[in-house]
């Protein structure tokens, strides 16, 4: 499983801590940004391209609130991303959602449940089903 | 102010009692739906949030689903209107900034 990263300045630590996490786990990361994006957009964009592509299987997004990138990001024909800060979401939004990345808000979520929040988003499969129906009309929207 | 409201059948009572929340502050509310708990589909309701707030008929739109990320990306894939999955009151000054 690839995962794409990228942050704003904001995020950066954050993006740098889980990082080094998900490398421990052995997983593959894309770190699109080594230095910080000037902007979320720009940061957003990069995981959104990364995913939609296919160079990645995952994204993960790193701001101040989460909610700049879920909202630039989810201009983007066929992304989903969901600003997440806790488990639940981080589980409920890949099953339901399919969401192609999550934001976590580097001023809001600390390390550990940033931790916890990226487990639980990489342990979900989308469920499919029922769903589907909904993804549908969301590309239909932008 | 006047806010457009709009759900999935997931959590018709909690609009309901933000509905009541909101009318009972002085604002007009103007309900999108869904008005019960047939299962429908939240994109729906996102997107006529979204046309109420860029149309200027509503001033503000407040979405809701079980986590939220779906409708909100509904109300956010529209023209002329930013929507954002909101935590906390912090990050609250943040979406109209952006």
């Amino acid at each position: 499983m690839k995962i794409a990263i990228a942050t704003d300045q904001a995020g950066f630590d954050l993006k740098e801590y889980i990082k080094a996490y998900l490398e421990e786990k052995s997983l593959e990361v894309l770190d699109l940004t080594p230095s910080p994006a000037a902007d979320f957009v720009d940061s957003s964009v990069l995981v959104s391209e990364a995913v939609l592509k296919g160079s990645a299987d995952r994204g993960i997004m790193f701001d101040q609130f989460g909610l700049g990138s879920a909202m630039a990001s989810n201009k983007i024909h066929g992304m989903v991303t969901a600003n997440v800060t806790e488990e639940n979401t981080a589980h409920m939004t890949t099953e339901h959602n399919g969401a192609k990345a999550i934001a976590i808000g580097a001023g809001l979520v600390g390390p550990k449940l940033a931790e916890a929040i990226v487990d639980e988003y990489l342990s979900v499969e989308y469920a499919g089903g029922r769903h589907q129906i909904r993804l549908d009309m969301l590309e239909k929207l932008i | 102010m006047r806010i457009a409201i709009g759900n999935d059948h997931i959590v018709t009572a909690v609009k309901m009692q933000i509905s009541d929340f909101l009318k009972a502050n002085g604002h007009e509310v103007i309900d999108v739906g869904t008005h019960d708990n047939t299962r429908t589909h939240y994109p729906m309701y996102g997107l006529m949030v979204a046309d109420l707030v860029r149309d200027q008929k509503a001033d503000l739109g407040v979405v809701l689903c079980g986590t939220g990320v779906g409708i909100s990306t509904a109300a956010d894939k529209n023209k002329g209107v930013r929507a954002a999955l909101v935590a906390d009151p912090i990050a609250l000054n943040t979406p109209k900034n952006i």
